[in-house]
């Protein structure tokens, strides 16, 4: 038997006898599909405040849950303990739903699945790790910002690793196992000016081991990048900004999207309307626009779960589908939503390892995994230079989305006015709504400087799931500006 | 509830060497029914237990979560704690409360706890959410469609420290929600919907579908305003979002940190004389009622804002001690405002006359340090006191402290099944973005 099956069997006490008892008691009652997700997450995390680390925290979560569907309809149940009476007591009630259909399937025997390539290969597990170690990054930290300002008031860092093991198996006959590292550093630094006082964030997420702390701005492995000194920049330069920026003029106005974490926009204004959940239902604003032209020739968009080592990466789904890279629109064509099981089904489509979950408590859904646009051929600062009046936003935090009406929000923590084709005044704390199908349809320019974005994003859809964003610059014709009205 | 588990896992975290340790056993039941147009989408069953393990050793200290129950499991998990917890730097305010200031009588009955709830059937379920969906027509031609959701949960919850704390507590909560997509204009297809529920099942309000379907119908036809400065009434279901930041800027950790726009505001006059805001932790009925909070300190009323003038941050024990400042509670269980005046919601539009009614937020947020904040956000038009039109994306920007300097209205309408119970608000000269 593979090794490492039988290393995850012995972790979760069970076996491929017992859990094909479990799928078959999950069909007992009927339906079309079951499937059982085991985990095994442990993770730990470093507080830093006022120069120390004085605060730690370990998180052990362990358990099973069991899902049974019929057609579009779901069962679901999860067990904290994977004994096998427990697991088969869960399958009796996820397949409570079947009751009043009349489909049956057997479960196939099952079948090791090997990912074709891992996309988070560990060199130095964290495990390997120790507190004290990790204890001098948070440190070094501190001294990377106070080394930067003499206007530092407080400092605020924390350093999170965990490690998913992931046992799957289906009635399809698939069955794999999984070990999704995950790595974040973050940084808030309060800075004053005379009685001013302002703050501002960075931070950085990759699925790596320790080599993590090495890994640099795009997670590429090329050695000697510190992030600790990136995030220390990156944190400490935004704050000084703050101290020369006020809220903007309100109302409709011309945007330009810095490359990077302006990749919230398509979070927020595609992503989740291109969720195949929505779509069957008919409530996403794009539910009838496939095949069918969204915005100019020339645009891609992407959701790509194969970029290596990055945050929304995943080597096989939560349901058993290797990861893909999927593109939403091509040349500026709505080219394929983002689905699960249950909507490939529907569609009679191949679902596109978008079905994800937070954890084994949750039923998978369609999640997006990193979303993003390819470059174009302008450079921004000719993007810049065609706006007579508007705002350049570099720096956005949260967005929300109203999946049927289309309007979107992002909030923009700092950026700059354009006033006859120059940055002029720093603006801050803006928070800007558009409507998706017309921001699409608005982009007029699109940058050849697209960046992802490996801060840590984290997509909120009734549960979390770790996810990353990017963008080259783009210049929207219009969107509603939130600030002062003068 | 096993609570040997919580002894025995405070005996091992101190015979591991823990100078001090609390430990919290969760026990929760959890049971959901999704229905898509009124025919059954999704259900779901669970059951969970862990434990919240707080631990002081060397004048360190750490916090740490399991739901491995199992002793072995447990006594390894517990010892790497306090190996990892020995590791990082002492903080000396890092202690439990005096034993002398924790919760010790008998909680008095808040009417929270239904001890039916292991009785009550799928079909009693299934059929409390066919009812509400019976509410209205799902043919009307302006429905796409209908999700509705029937939730129930359990929550238990025991506590005990090395200084002899020892409370209990369990609430259950029953609710029905849902959400109506429908046809408008072009290819929009607008979202609104309500939920509501009790502690007991057989006290869900009625109305809770017909509800959702007149708040979503009310939204149809939506159009953008003109940009300009508003008089702004935010009606009750949404209210809390003008004191949640306040509540998060007045936080120990927040003052600490100095990531606070109310860093200096102790006994300063910052907001309107019409200002009072209490915790009332122990009003029956209120979800949110307790006799103790996380550390098991007893709770009490007390105000957080008196007459504008800020009384008092939001300091646990740790905070406290950090800010050589009385503790009072890290996060109020029923903050309240006084009302200004002796009418809610239709009246305040009818003194205010113009401007607009905000019913629901979308996105934005607060800059911490400064109080400035901008949000997304829809609602209504409404002109010599009536409701004229629905009105959306709109932004609202300003700073929390100006804003609060120009309160017109607290009404006296709070709702009750909602986390933060704030009324009716009204404030003029807002700056909203539009057209």
């Amino acid at each position: 038997m593979d090794e490492r099956l039988e290393h995850f069997y012995r972790i979760f006490g069970t076996d491929g006898a017992g859990i094909s008892q479990v799928l078959a008691k999950a069909l007992s009652n009927g339906g079309d599909y079951a499937d059982i997700f085991f985990e095994y997450t442990t993770s730990n995390m470093l507080l830093l405040q006022e120069g120390e680390v004085k605060a730690t925290s370990v998180e052990s979560i362990f358990g099973a849950g069991v899902r049974v569907v019929c057609g579009t309809h779901t069962g679901y149940a999860y067990t904290e303990s994977t004994a096998l009476a427990n697991l088969l007591n869960a399958a009796k009630t996820a397949s409570a739903i079947a009751l009043s259909f009349e489909r049956r399937v057997a479960p196939v025997p099952l079948s090791l699945m090997h990912c074709r390539q891992d996309r988070y290969p560990v060199v130095t597990p964290w495990e390997d790790i120790s507190v004290l170690k990790k204890k001098e990054v948070l440190d070094s930290l501190n001294d990377a910002v106070y080394r930067r300002s003499d206007a530092i008031v407080s400092v605020s860092g924390r350093i999170t690793d965990s490690n998913s093991k992931i046992l799957f198996a289906n009635s399809l006959g698939n069955l794999y196992t999984d070990e999704r590292p995950m790595a974040e550093l973050s940084l808030s630094v309060v800075m004053a000016r005379g009685s001013r006082m302002e703050s501002a964030y960075s931070s950085r997420s990759f699925r790596m081991g320790y080599e993590f702390l090495s890994a640099g701005r795009n997670g590429e492995g090329d050695m000697g990048e510190s992030i600790v000194e990136e995030i220390a920049e990156e944190a400490v330069n935004s704050c000084k900004r703050l101290f020369e920026a006020s809220q903007p003029p309100c109302g409709e106005m011309a945007v330009v999207m810095g490359s990077g974490s302006s990749g919230v926009l398509l979070h927020e204004a595609i992503g989740h309307t291109f969720e195949a959940d929505f779509i069957r239902k008919g409530t996403s604003i794009f539910s009838d626009k496939l095949g069918k032209r969204i915005c100019r020739e020339g645009i891609n968009i992407v959701d790509d779960g194969t970029i290596k080592y990055n945050r929304g990466s995943v080597n096989f789904d939560d349901e058993g589908v290797e990861g893909q890279k999927t593109y939403l629109v091509k040349d500026g064509i709505l080219n394929s939503y983002l689905h699960d099981r249950i909507s490939a089904e529907y569609f009679g489509t191949a679902p596109t390892g978008n079905g994800r979950r937070e954890s084994f408590r949750d039923m998978p859904i369609p999640r997006m995994r990193a979303t993003y646009m390819e470059s174009g051929n302008v450079s921004q600062q000719d993007i810049i230079s065609s706006v007579s009046n508007g705002i350049y936003v570099d720096e956005l935090s949260n967005g929300q989305v109203q999946i049927g009406a289309g309007d979107f929000t992002f909030f923009v923590k700092s950026g700059f006015l354009i006033e006859n084709g120059k940055l002029t005044r720093p603006i801050k704390d803006t928070n800007i709504i558009g409507n998706g199908p017309a921001a699409l349809a608005d982009i007029l320019a699109v940058g050849n400087n697209a960046v992802i974005d490996n801060g840590t994003w984290l997509c909120r859809k009734g549960q979390s799931c770790p996810v990353s964003c990017g963008m080259p610059s783009v210049l929207v014709k219009s969107l509603n500006v939130g600030g002062i009205y003068e | 509830m096993n609570k040997d588990i919580a002894n025995a896992a405070l005996e091992m975290a101190l015979k591991a060497g823990a100078s001090d340790a609390r430990i919290s056993l969760f026990e929760g039941k959890e049971s959901s029914i999704e229905m898509t147009d009124a025919q059954v989408e999704n259900l779901k069953e669970s059951f969970s237990s862990s434990l919240n393990i707080s631990i002081f050793t060397e004048g360190k200290f750490g916090a740490f979560y399991t739901n491995r129950l199992e002793k072995e499991d447990l006594r390894s998990f517990i010892d790497n704690c306090i190996k990892a917890t020995r590791l990082i730097a002492p903080d000396p305010f890092r202690k439990l409360p005096e034993s002398s200031l924790y919760f010790n009588g008998v909680e008095p009955d808040f009417h929270l706890y239904d001890p039916c709830f292991d009785e009550y059937s799928f079909g009693k379920k299934l059929d409390l959410l066919k009812n509400s969906c019976s509410e209205i027509d799902f043919k009307d031609s302006r429905i796409i469609t209908v999700a509705s959701s029937y939730d129930d949960s359990l929550r238990r919850e025991y506590t005990i420290s090395s200084n002899n704390l020892e409370v209990f507590e369990q609430r259950t909560i029953f609710a029905i929600s849902n959400e109506f997509t429908l046809r408008d204009e072009g290819d929009s297809k607008p979202q609104n919907g309500w939920n509501d529920g009790a502690a007991f099942i057989d006290e869900i309000p009625s109305g809770i579908t017909s509800c959702g379907f007149e708040r979503s119908i009310a939204m149809l036809g939506a159009r953008k305003i003109s940009s300009g400065k508003y008089n702004v009434v935010f009606e009750n279901t949404v209210s809390s979002k003008a004191i949640g930041a306040i509540l998060s800027a007045l936080q120990g950790s927040s003052i600490v940190l100095k990531s606070s726009f109310l860093e200096n505001s102790i006994g300063k006059q910052v907001f309107p004389k019409q200002m009072t805001l209490t915790d009332r932790p122990h009003v029956v009925g209120n979800i949110n009622s307790s006799c103790f909070d996380s550390e098991g300190v007893a709770t009490r009323e007390f105000d957080i804002i008196s007459e504008g003038v800020v009384n008092s941050f939001l300091l646990n024990t740790y905070y406290a001690g950090k800010l050589s400042m009385p503790r009072t509670i890290s996060n109020p269980v029923n903050p309240c405002l006084k009302p200004n005046c002796d009418f809610g919601k239709d009246k305040i539009i009818r003194q205010m006359d113009k401007g607009i009614l905000i019913t629901a937020f979308n996105g934005g947020n607060t800059n911490p340090v400064t109080g400035d904040f901008s949000f997304g956000c829809e609602g209504f038009y409404f002109q010599a006191g009536e409701i004229q039109y629905p009105v959306k994306e709109m932004n609202i920007s300003g700073n929390f402290i100006s804003l609060w300097r120009n309160l017109c209205f607290i009404g006296n309408d709070p709702l009750g099944f909602m986390r933060r119970s704030i009324p009716t608000l009204a404030f003029n000269d807002v700056d909203i973005s539009g057209l």
